[in-house]
């Protein structure tokens, strides 16, 4: 009964805390409201003189692709794409980890309980109300059709599941590397690019598209985003959405086996 | 005089430390020339889509972005004690600064680099001298004399807001969430503005992020063009930099010792 109780106490708490501290989600929708709207002109800019992008996305289609990628982004510089970060470094650093170590629930279900739980503010705090002003403003278009709708929901929540994994790989990454955060910008300028949310990965390069589906971002941003705007539907659609649940599979098993092998290194020292 | 070689001195042991740490510092300098570079080729992928951005070529916008990331990185290298105010504030270690034989700032300095500052001040200047090369403005004694003002006023803007945002943490315990937010929104407003909405235009303008990259670069590029923004870019800058000390001095008033018991790190 713990195995499913603890999980669901833990996301619950992150919400409550998430909530109390909400100027964090207030400072990243205003950022998240100007970055997609300095995107949205943009990309209109550069579809007005590329013949690739007048070809692949109509105008609103292009624009809603923009706004809908960026509200499905979890690389922007959200709370919620940082704290899982910095909190396993700070664990790591001040010995704190010796008390994750003994608590009653399993590691990566304790983390990945607490990133739920953000993520659901996130969404609610930052993701939705994004949409909702863009949508509002005739810029962003609804989705293709209802079962699109239904489809993008199931792709965003597999989204997660896969920067989850990203995210758990990461902060395991912490307790060999003192000074991660090098790795960790990195990991946010891969996300954005190949993920999909800057530039289509239909208007990348073919050698750059391709190598975009090597990595698991193209499933956090990019799938959801093109069964929004109906450009995978159907079996394209389903078969996104088998890829995305077997990046998110795969990372909870390697994330499970490298934290295994990595966490024997550790010194509960802090230091 | 004495402690302009403190300050130097700082610097230089700080780097030699941090760089013992080889795998810490190479981890460090991959990930961060890494980001950049990702930004950079972003606008080489952006040209792959499009011959030209509004009335900008490739190297022009690689210039904005290169003349941007180059004043950002010689700020961080030589000042980047704004970025770091707020864990002193958090942590209450201004009392261990004060004591030191130099100005608190130029002391917080001298802890507070790290050699990735040096490999992107490198790599950055290669690109900017790269791009003047592509763009023709290299052989021009006077729009190269324009892209050193541009250089100069653009780090005094970033050096003004950072120490306006950070100062806020004397008041607020969890002011890092608004200068991680301006830092990403930051990477993002360097396209030229010009190819976006007037309302767009006003806000960035206004912020002013506009002077931190597209008015000086445009002024070094184009000066007939954007010679009044250009020279704007001074003053602005003397405003932020002002701004800055002013939020400085009155946060040093606000400041008690005691620390805060949620951690810089926790945001």
């Amino acid at each position: 009964m713990h195995a499913v109780t603890l999980p669901i106490a833990v996301g619950w708490s992150y919400v409550k805390v998430s909530l109390a501290r909400r100027i964090g989600f207030f400072m990243s929708l205003a950022i998240t409201l100007l970055t997609t709207w300095i995107l949205v002109g943009l990309w209109a800019a550069i579809r007005q003189n590329s013949v690739e992008a007048q070809a692949e996305f109509t105008a609103t289609e292009l624009a809603t692709y923009i706004v809908v990628a960026q509200v499905v982004s979890l690389a922007r510089m959200s709370h919620a794409n940082r704290q899982f970060f910095y909190q396993a470094l700070r664990h790591v650093h001040t010995g704190e980890i010796a008390m994750d170590l003994v608590r009653p629930i399993d590691n990566q279900v304790l983390r990945y309980s607490q990133w739920l739980g953000v993520f659901a503010v996130d969404a609610l705090m930052v993701a939705v109300p994004t949409w909702l002003i863009f949508r509002l403003t005739g810029i962003v278009g609804d989705p293709h059709s209802g079962v699109q709708a239904g489809l993008f929901a199931v792709s965003v929540a597999l989204g997660w599941l896969v920067a989850a994994g990203f995210h758990y790989l990461l902060a395991a990454l912490t307790l060999v590397i003192t000074q991660t955060p090098g790795v960790n910008l990195l990991r946010v300028a891969l996300q954005e690019v190949l993920g999909g949310g800057f530039i289509p990965l239909a208007l990348m390069p073919g050698w750059l598209a391709t190598a975009a589906v090597v990595f698991p971002f193209h499933a956090m941003v990019s799938s959801p985003t093109l069964i929004y705007i109906g450009h995978l539907q159907g079996l394209d659609a389903l078969a996104a959405l088998g890829i995305q649940a077997a990046w998110g599979v795969g990372l909870i098993v390697s994330g499970r086996l490298l934290w295994m092998q990595l966490v024997r290194r550790v010194l509960v020292q802090g230091g | 005089m004495r402690w302009a070689w403190i300050y130097v001195e700082g610097l230089r042991l700080t780097l030699k430390r941090l760089a013992q740490y080889r795998v810490d510092a190479l981890s460090m300098i991959l990930g961060d020339l890494g980001y950049r570079v990702i930004r950079l080729l972003v606008v080489g992928l952006l040209f792959a889509v499009t011959p030209q951005l509004g009335q900008w070529g490739p190297w022009e916008i690689t210039l904005m972005w290169a003349t941007a990331m180059l004043a950002e990185s010689v700020g961080n290298l030589l000042f980047v004690f704004p970025t770091v105010i707020d864990r002193y504030f958090h942590e209450g270690d201004l009392d261990y600064v004060r004591v030191r034989p130099a100005p608190i700032v130029l002391w917080a300095n001298t802890v507070a680099t790290q050699p990735r500052y040096v490999s992107l001040v490198v790599v950055m200047l290669s690109v900017a001298i790269v791009s003047a090369a592509n763009t023709g403005i290299l052989g021009s004694a006077g729009q190269m004399g324009l892209l050193a003002v541009a250089l100069l006023s653009t780090g005094l803007v970033f050096i003004g807001m950072r120490l306006m945002l950070f100062c806020l943490a004397a008041w607020f315990t969890r002011s890092r969430v608004l200068s991680h937010g301006i830092a990403a929104f930051t990477d993002h407003s360097r396209y030229p503005i010009d190819v976006m909405d007037q309302p767009l235009r006003g806000v960035l303008t206004a912020i002013p992020l506009a002077f931190t990259v597209f008015y000086p670069a445009a002024f070094a590029l184009r000066p007939d063009e954007y010679l009044m923004p250009g020279i704007l870019g001074l003053p602005v800058a003397a405003i932020m930099m002002a701004g800055g000390l002013v939020m400085l001095r009155f946060a040093f008033r606000k400041y008690q010792s005691v620390g805060t018991p949620e951690m810089w790190g926790a945001s």
